[in-house]
């Protein structure tokens, strides 16, 4: 269950820092070149970070889906954090 | 996002500012204590130096408790609590059930600690809030445990404290959801270089939103176990057993049955409790022996959850052949989804079902939860640092409590690895805390700016912290190879990590233009 789950929370992660990077709101604030993903792309990568709970709660595995969960509650305040000590506009 | 009526908008705020500044301080106290004590465990190993892996319940003990039973009292013979105290040794409670002069009922009788060769190391008569209470080798975990639980606020009080924090978490959580209206919009935005209201906003609400459902979880069950036996059991018991906490008792959680008051002696628990081991694929928690020397006895033993399970399970065997009889929900005879819901609130809350791995994710979700609530704190205070009000008060309770907390913690550590050779631990760990707080609420109030305050405490904190290892090696703790070859790698991993999380704290205080930046940033600035 260990291995499966922690893949879980690095997909789960994977797809969150990717969501962070082109944020559309964080990238107005740090007055970022690059462009924000479309909305449609922005919802396909948030369905695809569900995904892995989903299928655990689908399972009826409740032990892996909350450790699924709370691992990516940490893992998305920690690249909250992690991609907030990049240059900022002042 | 939730749009709410401009006034009910202006109620929310206020009533999610004040339920956070009132309880706010004391919500951190239990917090970062229950942060810590998720690894309650491996502390204790790690600070006492346990150096036994082979549990208590897997030696042969059916012949001790027979002998033991001849040496006690048949009065207390109707119930016997089994479980591992010091280093897997196995404590045993022969006890009884009476009502103390306040009319709380209690558990009286004999307590043994049997070695690892099964002969008597102690025995004390008792009741068990002295059989349980802390010992020399056991007072660091027991201090931390107990400050989270009830803050070491006497029965019932210390439980109804706690409770009532845990629901002023629940408000503020429901409220802060409530007047967030970007919520999801700003879970990426954590502005640096804004001024101090909306960096310490941005910092409350980025750490807030990430752990929103389980600061809901914490809450609801942290309440729940403060409430249980100070407020729900009482009230239950009057309701339906007139008052009889007992029968409440039996009824609910015991193995209710015909009683056979036949003189039998008790059969090869040995090989229950292997059995069990093997059923449940994990070493019990706990065990009890209702009706001992009696035909009617019945040994139920506690494990943790399953592999890939949530809920705790109880497995029930005959006391006389030794024999499996059927494993039971935690509420009740038969399985029930109340029962369910009750089993994995305890799971839910300590994050105790899957291990190291569990234990990891909710200290990480503690620590965010501690973070908000003092970035809230910081918050409010910058919104009214424009104000005429006078709350230099609060800024410096904020930081005594923020940052003196941890400092206080680690002070409490030191002063058990000290004492803990010389057998005064249960003595000098609660005092080696309360002299550090005094310390720390002294320098708080005379400090000149409590922004350099907070800058000592942190450097204190990583001291205090890097201190750690080399003072268990020194008073005679276990080293590495031996934690290694006695299969307690748990004893080098704390090490490492507080000698990590100190250099880290060092590091993140004394940077080059840290301080300019602290000062800039964090102190309080014009409102928004």
């Amino acid at each position: 269950m260990g291995a499966l789950t922690l893949a879980a929370i690095g997909f789960t992660a994977a797809l969150v820092a990717l969501l962070c990077l082109r944020d559309p709101k964080r990238q107005r604030a740090y007055g970022a070149q690059s462009r924000a993903f479309p909305s449609a792309m922005r919802n396909a990568l948030i369905a695809g970070a569900l995904l892995p709970g989903a299928a655990f709660a689908l399972a009826a595995d409740g032990a892996a889906f909350f450790l699924w969960f709370g691992g990516s509650a940490v893992a998305g305040w920690c690249i909250a954090l992690l991609f907030s000590r990049g240059r900022q506009r002042s | 996002m939730i749009e709410l009526p401009k006034t009910e908008t202006k109620l929310m705020v206020a009533i999610h500012g004040w339920s956070g500044i009132v309880l706010g301080l004391l919500l951190y106290a239990v917090v970062l204590t229950g942060t810590v004590a998720v690894f309650a465990e491996e502390i204790g190993t790690w600070s006492a130096g346990h150096r036994t892996t082979q549990s208590a319940f897997e030696r042969p003990f059916a012949d001790d408790l027979r002998r033991l039973g001849a040496q006690t009292p048949k009065e207390f013979h109707g119930d016997i609590d089994l479980f591992e105290v010091g280093d897997h040794d196995l404590g045993v409670f022969f006890h009884r059930h009476e009502l103390d002069a306040a009319g709380t009922i209690i558990s009286r009788g004999i307590f043994y600690q049997l070695g690892k060769d099964g002969q008597v190391i102690d025995r004390r008569p008792g009741t068990s809030d002295e059989v349980f209470g802390p010992r020399n080798d056991n007072a660091l975990r027991h201090f931390l445990v107990d400050t989270h639980v009830q803050l070491h606020v006497p029965d019932p009080w210390g439980l109804l404290l706690t409770g009532i924090l845990g629901l002023a978490m629940l408000v503020a959580a429901i409220s802060g959801l409530l007047i967030h209206r970007h919520l999801f919009k700003d879970i990426f935005t954590l502005r640096r270089k804004a001024n101090p209201v909306l960096v310490q906003r941005d910092r409350h609400s980025v750490a807030g939103t990430w752990s929103l459902p389980f600061g809901f979880i914490l809450a609801f069950t942290g309440s729940f176990f403060s409430f249980f036996g100070s407020i729900g059991v009482p009230i239950v018991a009057m309701a339906v057993f007139a008052g009889d906490v007992e029968q409440l008792n039996e009824a609910v959680f015991g193995n209710p049955g015909t009683p056979d008051p036949r003189p039998l002696v008790i059969g090869n628990l040995d090989r229950s409790a292997a059995d069990a081991i093997n059923r449940a694929g994990a070493i019990p928690t706990f065990a009890t022996l209702e009706n001992f020397g009696r035909a009617d006895a019945r040994l139920t033993t506690y494990h943790p959850p399953t592999e890939g399970g949530l809920a705790p399970i109880s497995l029930v065997y005959d006391g006389v052949s030794g024999d499996f009889l059927h494993t039971k929900p935690l509420v009740g005879a038969r399985p029930s989804a109340g029962g369910t819901l009750a089993a994995v609130m305890s799971p839910l809350h300590f994050g105790n079902f899957a291990g190291l791995l569990s234990k990891a994710i909710w200290f990480g979700l503690g620590f965010a939860t501690c973070y908000v609530t003092l970035t809230g704190l910081r918050l409010w205070l910058a919104r009214r640092e424009g104000s005429s009000r006078a709350l230099g008060w609060l800024e410096r309770s904020v930081t005594i409590v923020g940052f003196g907390l941890p400092v206080a913690l680690a002070a409490a550590a030191v002063a058990f690895l000290i004492t803990m050779p010389l057998g005064t631990a249960t003595y000098w760990t609660p005092a080696g805390f309360l002299i550090a707080s005094a310390v720390v609420v002294l320098g708080g109030a005379l400090w000149p700016s409590p922004a350099a305050f907070r800058q000592s405490l942190q450097v204190a904190g990583g001291l205090a912290l890097l201190t750690l290892a080399p003072l268990r090696l020194l008073m005679d703790g276990p080293g590495w190879q031996t934690a290694l070859a006695t299969g307690q790698p748990v004893i080098p991993a704390l090490d490492i990590a507080f000698v990590l999380a100190g250099i880290w704290m060092l590091w993140w205080t004394l940077q080059p233009n840290r301080g300019r930046r602290t000062s800039s940033v964090l102190s309080l600035g014009a409102a928004e």
